[in-house]
């Protein structure tokens, strides 16, 4: 592709709380409401926090149809998180006027970004092992391949019938953006002239478990950037994106969705869990995304945030987005789908993204549900508060900041 | 149930934590301060990491409102410890 | 455009800790196989204390597990290696695990099985995502550029270097630290036998191995010697029966081969030894045979340093080390190098394969 030529969405899909599909989500993002609620997946009944945003069962009936016009069949037999993965792959194939058969040349590839791939479905047996039983006659070889994180990439692959590159990214809950982002860089290197790119993840016992250890769980639901605020709630879902060169896309007559201007990351090397208190990590990560679209800060109109709503990344990300947008920050619209979705962990990135694409296309900012009480710590003023605002606005960043100081930041443009 | 020692306390945090990558036994002062710069240095993430092994170790509770006074040195935990247990 | 190339390693292997260890039982036929008590052969890295190599980082090394301070380790002989010395703040950081910290994994797992939720261990938790090295090494070394942690199987170390490479070509950063680990706990090394997901023949490995990648320019302004020209790395899929097992027909590898080479700008006569993820997979040695209308000198790592799904890396390196010392013999047969470019190849599950291509520098 030529230096003139952006890289654009020409397709999405998306699985999350809502269910399957973006129609779903976008009634979800206008409503403010918000899908956290009672953990039935496990026994949650010991654990400090009970709550999470669950997708709704149902998943592979509802994408059938999309699955079968695509010729990208969905199935369970590879556990949650690839299922969702298909759907959403299906549903991107399909809003980008594609057809599985279309990807099969190596010319296309897929990059994902995730954490858990098949735990669930891999930690099962081990948790309910019972006393003198051993683990390898409680499971089996195929169950224990879903486990590692780079099976879910190539189980959409495979069944899409691919042959070009295949990649998988895992960096904790930047790990979708990161897949977005070196998609970008794939594309403008020619490695491939199309790239499904996004990521997956299923709620399990593993990070539940993890996340309630680090006392980092909300008791109800997330409140990012609220005094109120006590941590996140685990979401878990889908969404993945056909990314290519604007002019390939206008070409075969698709209508982009939204420009990807540019990608920014940054390593903290600061402390494993903790971010930088004084923001400064996460303005590196923004002002590199700004930096690599040629765009002005003054130009952002909306940032979606990482907004975990634990305690300290609100208020770093909140000090980081006062670095980069200067006075403007403190009217400026910053909002967190995690208060609706949660946080879907390494698709985080992803589903997040498509907010923002949703949002682009149908004129409207993504609310922070459930925001109320201002926290004299974050010198921000404008979250979005509780419902979806009518707003049309040009450029915006999407952030996403992990564990390991690892940030990314996307810019993304209104085509 | 008999009182623990402080040395008993100093070796589980020691265990506990992998002080041992970081400091020689004798470095661990009973009365030391653990906690910050001034200290050896433990953080927040210490902190529930110890909640948790004294919980399971003596069934004693450390809560967050405590946490700043009960692991401010291996004594004060044996205090906790002692003044606690069932 | 800056052409990347390969100018110092980090690398912790079953032949000894460091890259001098390496090389010199490389050079000497060495093989470092041994069984477990009565188990099966295997190649373990000895004696490894990560404290040996990092004095004076403690506070951080008390956090880590074993994984992430092989990643630590490696890439802080190669920055030291590189002669770097404090100028590490705009390296970039790419690292290729597949089963990462599996066993901890379990072991978190295990106790939340038999203590319940509330005892679950804090600081065993954010050691289980892939990136933890990544970001330990980071803080240890205060590298703040890109980071990216790859998991795509077996080619995730040729995943990393190619991302650094290339990330070097574009001119996103000047010089990256990018390799591959893979620890050989108990639970891969059942899993191999019982989930078959293991290699075919050679031993199951484990160790670290890293390189510093930077641009041709910027090598020769800091005087250093260049082991090898960084020609690219080319992943693709070949069809597979099953998504989680190995493909056993490699369909499509031989053209994605053609097109790394002309892509490249070199002619299959070029190439000079070849290094498979599988060396006695005949099937695999048949695609490079058609490809180049001949027979490659092979190395033989699989029954010398084992094998890992991140060998990819190691297998980089050691192509640098062939490259840039010609009379280094490529197996303990005493093979030496043909042609100027050396050849890496790997598959893995689902069909994943990767074509890496390295040159001798000028």
């Amino acid at each position: 592709m030529s230096a003139a030529d952006g890289i654009v969405i020409s397709g999405l899909g998306v699985v999350s709380p809502a269910g399957f599909g973006a129609g779903p989500f976008e009634a979800l993002l206008r409503s403010g409401e918000c899908r956290v609620g009672p953990i039935t997946r496990f026994d949650a009944s010991q654990y400090r926090s009970q709550a999470a945003a669950q997708v709704p069962d149902g998943i592979e009936e509802d994408a059938a149809a999309c699955g079968r016009a695509v010729g990208l069949p969905m199935t369970r037999r590879f556990g949650r998180a690839a299922l969702y993965g298909m759907a959403a792959v299906a549903e991107a194939i399909e809003s980008a006027g594609l057809h599985a058969s279309d990807f099969e040349h190596p010319s296309s590839g897929l990059l994902f970004g995730g954490s858990t791939a098949g735990t669930p479905e891999a930690e099962a047996p081990l948790l309910e092992l019972a006393e003198g039983q051993q683990y390898w006659d409680a499971t089996t070889a195929d169950r224990f391949l879903l486990g590692p994180v780079g099976s879910t990439a190539v189980i959409l692959a495979h069944r899409l019938g691919m042959g070009g590159p295949v990649s998988t990214i895992s960096t904790a809950c930047s790990s979708a953006s990161n897949a977005v982002g070196t998609a970008m860089h794939w594309l403008r290197a020619g490695r491939c002239s199309r790239v499904i790119a996004g990521g997956a993840d299923a709620l399990c016992q593993l990070t539940h478990a993890g996340f309630n250890s680090l006392s980092l769980v909300a008791p109800e639901r997330p409140l990012p950037f609220d005094a109120r605020r006590q941590g996140m709630c685990i979401g878990e879902g889908a969404a993945f994106f056909v990314l290519e060169a604007e002019s390939s896309a206008r070409a075969r007559g698709a209508e982009p969705l939204a420009r990807l201007a540019g990608f920014g990351a940054y390593s903290e090397a600061h402390h494993l869990v903790q971010p930088r208190g004084d923001g400064e990590g996460a303005a590196t990560a923004m002002r590199r995304a700004l930096a690599d679209a040629g765009v002005d800060a003054a130009r952002v109109g909306y940032i979606n945030a990482h907004g975990t709503a634990t305690p300290h990344n609100d208020i770093a990300e909140a000090r980081g987005i006062g670095l980069v947008m200067g006075s403007r920050a403190r009217r400026l619209p910053v909002s967190s789908t995690k208060s609706q979705v949660g946080h879907l962990l390494g698709a985080s990135g992803a589903v997040e993204l498509v907010a923002c694409t949703l949002g682009l296309q149908g004129g409207f900012l993504p609310p922070t549900s459930g925001w109320a009480e201002a926290d004299p710590e974050i010198a921000l003023e404008d979250f979005v508060a509780d419902a979806a605002r009518p707003q049309q606005v040009d450029v915006l960043l999407s952030n996403s900041f992990a564990f390991g100081g690892n940030n990314a930041s996307l810019c993304v443009e209104r085509v | 149930m008999s009182d623990v020692s402080p040395q008993e306390i100093r070796e589980l945090v020691l265990d506990a934590l992998n002080l041992g990558e970081q400091y020689d036994l004798e470095e661990v002062a009973l009365d030391g301060q653990l906690f910050g710069d001034e200290g050896l240095g433990l953080d927040s993430l210490d902190a529930l990491q110890l909640a948790v092994t004294l919980e399971e170790r003596y069934q004693v509770t450390v809560s967050r409102d405590d946490g700043p006074q009960v692991f401010r040195s291996i004594e004060t935990i044996a205090q906790h410890i002692n003044a606690h247990q069932s | 455009m800056s052409a990347p190339v390969i100018t110092a390693m980090g690398m912790l292997s079953p032949l000894g800790l460091g890259r001098a260890a390496f090389e010199k039982g490389w050079r000497e036929g060495a093989a470092a196989v041994a069984s477990d008590s009565d188990g099966p052969p295997v190649a373990r890295l000895a004696r490894f204390r990560a404290r040996d190599f990092l004095p004076g980082a403690g506070s951080l090394l008390r956090r880590m597990d074993r994984l992430s301070s092989l990643i630590c380790v490696s890439a802080a002989m190669t920055c030291e290696d590189a002669g770097l010395g404090e100028d590490t703040a705009d390296l970039a950081l790419g690292v290729g695990t597949d089963l990462g910290t599996l066993d901890e994994t379990w072991r978190f797992l295990a106790r939340l099985r038999d203590k319940g939720p509330a005892l679950a261990n804090p600081l065993s938790f954010p050691n289980l995502v892939p990136n933890a090295g990544a970001g330990y090494a980071g803080i240890l070394l205060g590298m703040q550029g890109p980071s990216q942690t790859f998991c795509q199987h077996e080619i995730c170390g040729e995943e990393a270097l190619g991302w650094a490479a290339e990330g070097i070509r574009a001119g996103r950063f000047s010089a990256a630290v990018a390799g591959g680990a893979e620890e050989l706990g108990e639970i891969r090394l059942r899993a191999e036998t019982v989930a078959n997901c293991g290699p075919q023949s050679g031993v199951p490995g484990e160790g670290a191995a890293m390189v510093l990648l930077e641009g041709r320019e910027r090598a020769r302004q800091r005087g250093v010697p260049v082991l090898a020209e960084y020609l690219g790395t080319w992943t693709g899929r070949t069809a597979s029966r099953s998504p989680l097992v190995k493909s056993s027909s490699y369909e499509g590898l031989g053209s994605l081969l053609e097109t790394a080479l002309d892509q490249a700008g070199v002619k299959p006569a070029q190439l000079g030894v070849m290094l498979l993820s599988a060396p006695d997979d005949r099937l695999l040695a048949e695609v490079v045979h058609r490809v180049v209308d001949g027979d490659l000198p092979s190395s033989d790592h699989h029954v010398r340093v084992g094998l890992y799904p991140a060998d990819g890396a190691l297998r980089v390196a050691l192509c640098s080390l062939l490259l840039a010392d010609p009379t280094l013999s490529v197996n303990a047969r005493g093979e030496l190098r043909g042609g100027p470019v050396a050849l890496v190849l790997t598959v893995g599950r689902g069909g994943v394969c990767a074509v890496t291509l390295l040159r001798e520098s000028c």
